[in-house]
């Protein structure tokens, strides 16, 4: 009988953790998902008032895209939907293999490789919650708290796990992961792909604006600020912050680090090491420029955004590519309109010929995402001192202006409004494409006031955007609640 | 002189016999006999096992000449039975036969083509009409989930690939149907094929045959699509806007041009014979074959030597080897799916020109139909080889002690290397498509010294190998015994075990040295590997080293068993046969690594009795039953135990090559510690019998499969996913599947004078598919629809239904009038007042089925099965004189297919049936408008369900045989010259290229994305004895 006891072929999961090295290793696989978050970027433009899912004009091009676009989405869209839920939840899964493993042996070091996993896990529920609220997590009480229990979710347990009690109790979760990284963090780190004390801290900011707790939202990302190791870049830093030569700045506090030096297939684009958000964003072929590269014609910048601009805001070039001038010779040799063309595209992310790598190209954009930059820190930190009675919010808020118009000759007056409804429309100018907008409208109940602007206000060709209160939270595909017997169990509010 | 009727070879050791009296002799070498003292107008009785005796009057002292007829009958009297054979009259089991003779009549490529129609119960789709493609073989329905082939074994050995068979080699092949393969144990759930190769004779002399054929094959279909007239039209039409200006006359018909007529032949040569103690047989073949699509680019050729040797050492140990050799080469296209050369040409605007006026290929431009390119050009830059060496090897000896033990050992071994070469050239096939999928300008930078520093773009190639080994040792030892002259007893007792391993490498290159980009140089030596310089011996960089990866992996299988078989009956007429098999397998943990098997069948040779003896109506009738549990372990390796086997990996932030990204861990596919064999229950009642002098046979069975713990990986959620890909879920035992059905065949066979014989046959099978349990009630569900277009999980499996049944919305018209859906939206309050979202007039109408007033999700249902009702073979065959005739048709019935070929955007080319769409109130009702940006006609609906039963006359075939006189003065024995069709045609409603075609997959098998036709092919052939 013997014979028939072969030694598993690679190494399995209950055999593990014997070295430091492998602590590492697992933590790699841990962070691979942060570039699958892609889909996470691509849906939360396309869900904004501010783009346009644009695409083929001649077919229904992405259906999910286009339905979350105008907000028709239902649970019965899958595709992007669905990829960012069982993308972020491998990511879940994988990094509580970590910390499953914690205790096994003791090394130097190791209290970070564990700092590092908090991190990865509060940052993979806080994407879940942005996108469906309060998810299922296994949760467990540990030293007085709420937390998430250290174990990847057993196959059958999804049978009978239920949704948090409510969207603040999830971001409660979150907030223990980010308490118990931030001390064991350093404040650099020898690759960009680590987090840092920064990047936890900054993320603990959002995370409680997002739960509306202002004061201690106000202190931590004070302390970023104060930190001493961020900046705002200007000048010919200021014209690369999205390109390859700006990667991993000095305003950068956190980026999602991605290649073109491996090649990829259509089989698994979350395999990629690149970034497919980029080729999205590119003007649809026949497009001949000497910089840019074609793509698939989506998040296609609205008039009112373009409005939104001063004329000596820097900001406006730098977050918009114009091609009106193309689109309106109507020749189809040199321009393909997409579906609801604007002729404006998502210039911040727009592909390029110098990063184009490995086959295949269109997956292997090797731009990073700039997931937390200091200027958004300093706008978080504007709005929690604004909510929450201190003092810096205006300093914080000129400080983006000026390096928005090279001057502080637009500094904020109390003739503009009020300075919270100041510091809100510099978000959506300041983070414009970059995937923020559609959370800070439905986090501070503006949602249905900008989509009804843009239903008032957008070309009369164009369909209107029917969003409701329950599109504050997008619908846990019908086929994930089916397979996890969930129909009934974690329902969708509304939809 | 006696010879053999079909081969004109002389019978050595034929008895002959004068009627009625002890007085006889035996041919010699040469088939020649002589008798003396014969009296005129006495009777001779010429005789010998395996052929028709012949009786003959003597009328003279000339010498007479006697051709002696094989007798089908009698040849397939012996049954191979699995470790052992059986006189057929006293098997239990429902077990099928399928005689050189049959194989022959048939001309196959492939020997799965030799069983389709011939069987009844086994039923053979093709995945491809490509050379060199697979086929897939389901016995009695499909009953797993996972993988539904049967065990195949050639001369005892396991070969899964039967691509490496020359079918000319094969003697017979055995299909045990029910319980009884429970010999076999864990392995034979789906059945079990047994195929012995052509063995010599003992004391024979030499033969020689050589059989060859030529020919050509069109394809059997094309499918109907607009020409460019139409084609402007619709595309105007579906848009809503004026595209075409002018309306073309000609353009281009890209089926005619993509499929090609092919060229086909084979040749095979063979020597057999035998001295006293020896049978030795040898054979060669070579098969060259181009394909209908794409002809040398998809050409598939194989070269096979095989040998067979028996020797009795000892009168009582006697050793057998057999061994296979194969070489084969197939080049590859695209198939069944999007972006395939077929699929292409199904969708491509029929108004672009093949050439531009410089004469290169036409790319589609931005206003043809996205990601679809012109197939031609596709065809003539892909580049893609598979190479197979495989080498099977078989070694028994049998040892007989005591005159009633008989030890037996055989060992079975495979070794294969597969090797693949693909080279993707730089091209632009327009509308953003080149090799892989994009256009990557070449650039190369360099620093100040010449040294590469980075390369971004560029062709790319492919080598990979893949090794497989596999051994099967199998020891028994057979009792056999007669008590009281009637009590009749076999017992066996035996062991095997199996391993087999994997090891795989892959390479993969890009940017060919000095910027070229022709296959020449790609292929130049046949690796991805740096090249040395024959010249200069020195190292020649192909790539430059950062540019090469890597890979390997493994896999160790192994089985042990042990199993038992006691037969016992009683004067031949009470049958009975009992088996025990004890599996363990590596595929499952320590909780359920082990397996029992049982198996029992009994039979009634009824016309052994008394009251049927001398019945001149039936000549023989057996009643049998068999009753058993097989087991299934064919799932992948590992399942029980989560691996650490996906990709995790990250860019840290500063890689410049690609060994600067940090490669991790990460679970794999969780493990199932629980996971168990898959069993089924088989209950088998069944009938033989003979009529008329034997001219009539029949057979009947009835059966029903039940399979327990069904082994498959359904979807799982989310909520367990480890994986970047979510298509891979943990192996459960997910529910319970029944098939029921009746297999029927009838044979009538008569030779009504020496010029004349005729045969004809048919054979029927019902199969009734219901999935009865499903383990905690979450269906599992696969299948895609259409392209990005958000329709998934079509196939599903669930309680009540048939396996893999369609699930979609049912359509109910078209709608005609605006006030038509207004009148529908005021009943429709509880869905803000929209009865389908989306709709409007010219779509299809759905079915709200659940009354709810408007359409949604549950209003979905049952909408196909792609499992036959019934299938049936017809054969027929007769001859007279010298000139032979045989046909064969197979017809499926009850089958449904999903018509997906189509790429269904407004700017792709369509079917001809929208010349008939809606184009105004009162058109049509059952073509929608297809309208840009349809909602219900993107959606799955019967719409696109088809019924694709089918009748096809698989095989047509007259020869001609010069008689003895003719050519025995050239030194041969036999000359037979043919002409022979197959699948000359097919009726059916189906409007795709192939009904018979699935991918193998029990669920979304058939949805069919263009499956490459068979082809229809002509031939003509001679065989040749001497």
């Amino acid at each position: 009988d013997d014979f028939v006891e072969v030694e598993p072929i690679p190494i399995t999961s209950d055999n593990f953790f014997n070295t430091p090295e492998e602590y590492d290793d697992a933590l790699i696989g841990a962070y691979d998902l942060l570039q699958a978050t892609f889909w996470n970027v691509l849906t939360s433009v396309v869900a904004s008032d501010d783009f346009i899912a644009g695409g083929d004009a001649s077919s229904i091009d992405q259906p999910t895209l286009q339905n979350v676009n105008l907000m028709d989405h239902t649970p019965a869209d899958n595709n992007q939907i669905r990829d960012i839920w069982t993308l972020m939840n491998a990511g879940m899964n994988r990094t509580n293999f970590v910390l499953q493993n914690k205790n096994k042996i003791e090394f130097d070091g190791k209290d970070e490789i564990i700092a590092q996993a908090y991190f990865l896990r509060a940052y993979y529920t806080f994407e879940l919650a942005k996108f469906f609220g309060n998810v299922p997590l296994k949760v467990e009480e540990r030293n007085g708290v709420n937390r998430i229990v250290d174990i990847p979710v057993i196959p059958g347990e999804q049978f009978s796990m239920d949704r948090t009690e409510s969207v603040a109790a999830t971001y409660e979760l979150i907030e223990e992961d980010l308490k118990e990284a931030i001390p064991d963090l350093p404040i650099t780190q020898d690759l960009p792909y680590k987090a840092t004390k920064g990047a936890a801290q900054a993320l603990l900011g959002k995370v409680y604006l997002y739960n509306n707790k202002f004061t201690q939202a106000a202190t931590v990302l004070n302390e970023v600020v104060n930190s001493g190791q961020y900046s705002l870049v200007t000048g010919e830093d200021y014209a690369n912050l999205f390109t390859t030569a700006g990667e991993n700045g000095p305003e950068s506090v956190y980026e999602v680090q991605y290649t073109n030096v491996e090649g990829a297939g259509w089989g698994c684009i979350a395999c990629s090491e690149g970034n497919y958000f980029i080729q999205f964003n590119g003007p649809r072929s026949p497009f001949n420029d000497p910089i840019y590269a074609s793509g698939w014609g989506f998040n296609l910048v609205t008039p009112q955004l373009y409005d939104a601009f001063d004329d000596d805001d820097m900001r406006r070039d730098l977050t918009i590519f114009d091609l009106r001038d193309l689109a309106a010779l109507e020749d189809n040799s040199v321009y393909t309109p997409p579906n609801e063309d604007t002729g404006m595209y998502n210039h911040k992310y727009m592909p390029r010929k110098a990063d184009l790598g490995e086959s295949v190209a269109q997956l292997t954009h090797p731009q990073n995402y700039r997931a937390i930059r200091f200027a958004d820190v300093l706008l978080m930190a504007a709005e929690a001192e604004a909510q929450s009675g201190g003092s810096n919010a205006e300093s914080y808020l000129n400080q983006v202006r000026a390096r928005a118009y090279g001057n502080n000759s637009h500094d904020y007056t109390a003739a503009e409004g009020s300075l919270l409804d100041a510091i809100y429309a510099e978000r959506r100018k300041e983070l414009a494409g970059e995937g923020h907008r559609f959370f800070d409208l439905v986090r501070t109940d503006r949602a249905q006031g900008a989509f009804d602007d843009y239903n008032a206000t957008k070309p009369t060709d164009f369909d209107p955007v029917t969003y409701e209160s329950k599109n504050r939270i997008f619908p846990i595909p019908l086929v994930e609640l089916e397979l996890a017997q969930a129909v009934e169990r974690w329902g969708n509010p509304g939809y | 002189t006696v010879i053999e009727a079909s081969s004109g070879q002389p019978l050595p050791g034929v008895n002959v016999l004068l009627k009625n009296t002890a007085k006889g002799t035996s041919t010699d070498f040469d088939g020649n006999f002589k008798l003396n003292e014969v009296p005129i107008n006495s009777v001779i009785v010429i005789s010998y096992i395996g052929f028709i005796t012949q009786e003959i009057t003597i009328k003279s002292s000339e010498p007479i000449n006697v051709s002696l007829q094989e007798d089908a009958e009698s040849l397939s009297e012996i049954v191979v039975i699995g470790y052992g054979t059986q006189k057929k009259k006293e098997s239990t089991g429902a077990v099928s036969v399928l005689d050189t003779e049959a194989i022959e009549k048939l001309n196959p490529q492939r020997v799965e083509q030799a069983l389709q129609g011939q069987i009844a119960g086994v039923n053979v789709t093709s995945t491809s009409g490509s050379p060199g493609a697979g086929a897939n073989i389901r016995i009695r329905g499909v009953s797993t989930n996972g993988d539904s082939r049967p065990l195949i074994l050639v001369d005892g050995n396991v070969i899964e690939d039967l691509s490496v068979l020359n079918p000319n080699d094969i003697k017979s092949i055995n299909v045990l149907k029910d319980a009884t393969a429970g010999i076999y144990g864990v392995r034979g759930a789906n059945g079990v094929v047994l195929i012995t190769t052509k063995t010599g004779r003992k004391a024979s002399e030499l033969k020689y045959s050589v059989d060859v054929y030529s020919g050509f094959q069109t394809t059997s279909q094309k499918i109907d699509v607009l020409g460019p007239r139409d084609y402007a039209i619709y595309v105007n039409d579906a848009l809503g806007e004026t595209v075409f200006f002018e309306y073309p006359q000609t353009g281009t018909d890209w089926q005619d041009e993509v499929f090609q007529t092919a060229a086909i032949s084979d040749i095979n040569f063979s020597v057999s014979g035998g001295g006293e103690k020896s049978a030795y047989s040898f054979g060669v073949s070579n098969l060259d074959q181009d394909g209908i699509v794409g002809a040398g680019k998809s050409n598939y050729r194989r070269s096979t030597a095989r040998f067979s040797y028996q020797y009795d050492i000892l009168d009582n140990l006697k050793l057998s080897s057999t061994g296979i050799y194969t070489n084969s080469k197939k080049n590859n296209l695209g198939e069944n799916g999007i972006g395939a050369p077929l699929y292409n040409a199904v969708n491509i605007n029929p108004n672009l020109a093949i050439f531009d006026i410089d004469g290169n290929f036409t790319s589609p431009t931005s206003v043809d139909a996205i990601e679809i390119v012109n197939p031609l050009a596709q065809i003539a830059n892909t580049h893609n080889i598979t190479t197979i060496d495989r080498y099977s090897a078989t070694l028994g000896l049998d040892y007989t002690f005591f005159e009633k033990f008989t030890v037996s050992s055989k060992l079975q071994i495979n070794y294969a290397n597969v090797l693949d070469d693909i080279f993707r050239p730089v091209i632009d096939f327009g509308n953003n498509f080149s090799k892989s999928g994009s256009v990557r300008p070449v650039s190369i930078e360099t620093d100040d010294n010449g040294q590469f520093v980075s390369s971004s773009g560029g062709n790319e190639i492919v080598d990979n190998s893949a090794f497989f080994t596999d051994y099967t040792f199998d020891g028994y030892i057979t009792y056999e015994d007669t008590f009281n002259e009637d009590h009749n007893l076999t017992v066996l007792l035996g062991g095997s075990a199996f391993r087999t391993r994997g090891r795989f490498y892959g390479q993969t290159g890009f940017v060919l040295a000095n910027d070229s980009n022709s296959v020449d140089d790609a292929f130049a030596d046949g690796s991805v590997a740096n090249k040395i310089d024959p010249v200069t011996g020195r190292l020649v960089p192909r790539f430059r080293e950062d540019q090469l990866e890597n890979g390997a992996d493994m896999f160790d299988v192994r089985l042990q068993s042990f199993f038992t078989r006691v037969q016992y009956n009683y004067k031949g007429k009470y049958l009975f046969s009992a088996v025990l098999r004890r599996d363990g397998s590596s595929r499952f943990g320590p909780n359920n690594k082990f397996g029992y098997f049982p198996s029992g069948s009994i039979g009634w040779n009824v016309s052994d009795e008394d009251f049927l003896s001398n019945s001149n109506t039936i000549n023989f009738l057996k009643l049998r039953a068999s009753y058993g549990i097989i087991g299934n372990d064919r799932i992948p390796d590992f399942r029980f135990i989560t691996l650490l086997d996906n990709e995790g990996s990250v860019a840290p932030g500063n890689a410049i090559t690609q060994t600067d990204i940090l490669l991790g861990v990460a679970p794999g596919v969780p493990g199932n510690p629980n996971l168990k064999w898959e069993e089924q229950e088989t209950l088998n009642v069944g009938f033989d019998a003979r009529f008329f002098d034997n001219k009539v046979s029949l057979t009947v069975d009835a059966f029903r499969k039940q399979t327990n713990d069904l082994l498959f990986d359904p979807q799982a959620s989310g909520l367990i996913n480890t994986s970047l890909s979510p298509t891979v879920f943990p192996t459960i035992n997910a529910g319970t599947v029944v098939n029921k059905g009746i297999e029927f065949s009838i044979a009538y066979n008569n030779s009504f004078s020496e010029d004349i014989d005729f045969n004809i046959g048919f054979n029927l099978t019902t199969l009734e598919n219901e999935v009865t349990s499903v383990n905690g009630n979450i269906p599992p569900t696969t299948g895609e629809f259409g392209v990005g277009i958000n329709q998934i999980n079509i196939s599903r499996m669930v309680p009540g239904f048939s396996l893999g049944h369609y699930f979609g919305y049912e359509t109910n018209g078209v709608y005609q009038t605006q006030a038509e859906i207004d009148a529908l939206n005021a009943n429709a309050a509880d869905n803000d007042g929209v009865f389908h979202t989306g709709a409007e007039v010219g779509d299809l109408k759905f079915v709200d089925r659940n009354g709810n007033g408007y359409i949604d999700e549950d209003d979905r249902t049952v909408i196909g099965e792609p499992i036959p009702d019934v299938t049936m073979g017809f054969n027929i065959g007769f001859r007279y004189k010298n000139i032979d005739f045989s046909a064969n048709a197979f017809a499926s019935i009850g089958n449904d297919m999903v018509r997906d070929y189509e790429r269904k955007i407004p700017t792709a080319n369509i079917g001809t049936f929208a010349l008939d769409r809606w184009q105004g109130t009162g058109t049509s009702n059952s073509t929608p408008s297809f309208a840009n940006g349809s909602v219900s006609t993107n959606t799955f609906s019967d719409f696109y369900v088809e019924d694709a039963s089918f009748l096809r006359l698989q095989n047509v075939q007259i020869g001609l045989t010069f008689g003895e006189k003719t050519v025995s003065s050239l030194g041969v024995d036999k000359l037979r010259i043919y002409l022979s069709g197959n699948n000359l045609f097919t009726i059916t409603d189906y409007s795709g290229y192939d009904p018979s075609a699935s991918t193998g997959s029990p669920l979304a098998g058939t949805i069919d994305k263009g499956f490459y036709p068979v082809a229809k092919s002509y031939l003509v052939g001679v065989n040749l004895n001497f």
